[in-house]
């Protein structure tokens, strides 16, 4: 849910923006509409036709141009903002989820431990740069596991891999 | 008489997160540590726990196998096969 109101943020402003631009032209059409006499003259309704079909047909590039930029920014907006996840959030949420069962959760949390000691025997043996991608697979795996655990909290499941990279680092910085 | 619609009401409301039961809980249990059970529940469940705080849960799986569950008073979980 905070997630879901993190991303809806910056989402909002670039479609309004794309709104005003796409106004805009459309307020040029109706002004030569009202200026010129259509009524009077079939030549001049038929060139006031042909200069609004030119508008008209101008007005995608303009709005490509201005939209992508923006589009970007949001984008750039989003992947910086999704991490914000806090661990402590995350472990009291899969210690009161109802998605996975007590022993379940008891044998992950075991699982947990053991990479850690996996991690910080590797740290002290000073072989943790050589072997971290091998580290990162089993880190992977396993994440994959509670994930797949939590099939019946899928809220939970989406931020818990939205959060991989801090959970990852939290791992590398604690032995640090 | 409101009331009673009410709680009518709130019964049938779908809950966001269905709760997992002992037996499924256990099932999941075995398979995370890697023993075939050949289905979601296990059933015959006996449960025992000393007075050090370990407990011992034995079950049977869908396919007939029948394990131990060792969870200890660190919490850390073990399962082992009985047959």
């Amino acid at each position: 849910m905070v997630l879901g109101l993190f991303l809806s943020s910056p989402i909002i402003p670039t479609v309004q923006a794309g709104c005003v631009k796409q106004v805009e032209p459309e307020a040029n059409i109706e002004h030569v509409s009202e200026t010129g006499n259509i009524k009077a003259n079939k030549t001049d309704a038929n060139k006031i036709e042909s200069s609004t079909k030119k508008k008209v047909e101008a007005e995608p590039v303009a709005v490509v141009k201005t939209i992508p930029k923006k589009a970007a920014k949001t984008v750039q907006k989003k992947s910086v903002q999704t991490p914000e996840i806090s661990l402590e959030q995350l472990v009291g949420r899969l210690k009161e989820t109802k998605a996975i069962g007590f022993l379940t959760k008891l044998a992950i949390r075991s699982d947990v431990f053991d990479f850690r000691d996996t991690v910080e025997s590797y740290r002290k043996k000073k072989a943790f740069e050589a072997n971290a991608e091998m580290l990162k697979g089993r880190f992977d795996g396993l994440l994959l596991k509670i994930m797949t655990l939590l099939e019946r909290d899928p809220d939970l499941s989406k931020d818990i891999h939205l959060a991989r990279d801090s959970i990852w680092k939290s791992f590398v910085e604690v032995q640090s | 008489m409101k009331i009673l619609w009410v709680s009518m009401a709130l019964f049938f409301l779908p809950t966001q997160v269905l709760a997992v039961t002992s037996a499924e809980d256990i099932a999941t249990t075995i398979m995370l540590r890697g023993h075939p059970c050949g289905g979601t529940a296990v059933s015959q469940i006996e449960d025992q726990a000393d007075g050090a705080g370990n407990r011992t849960i034995r079950a049977t799986c869908p396919n007939g196998n029948r394990y131990q569950v060792d969870v200890s008073s660190e919490g850390r979980v073990s399962v082992k096969r009985l047959n």
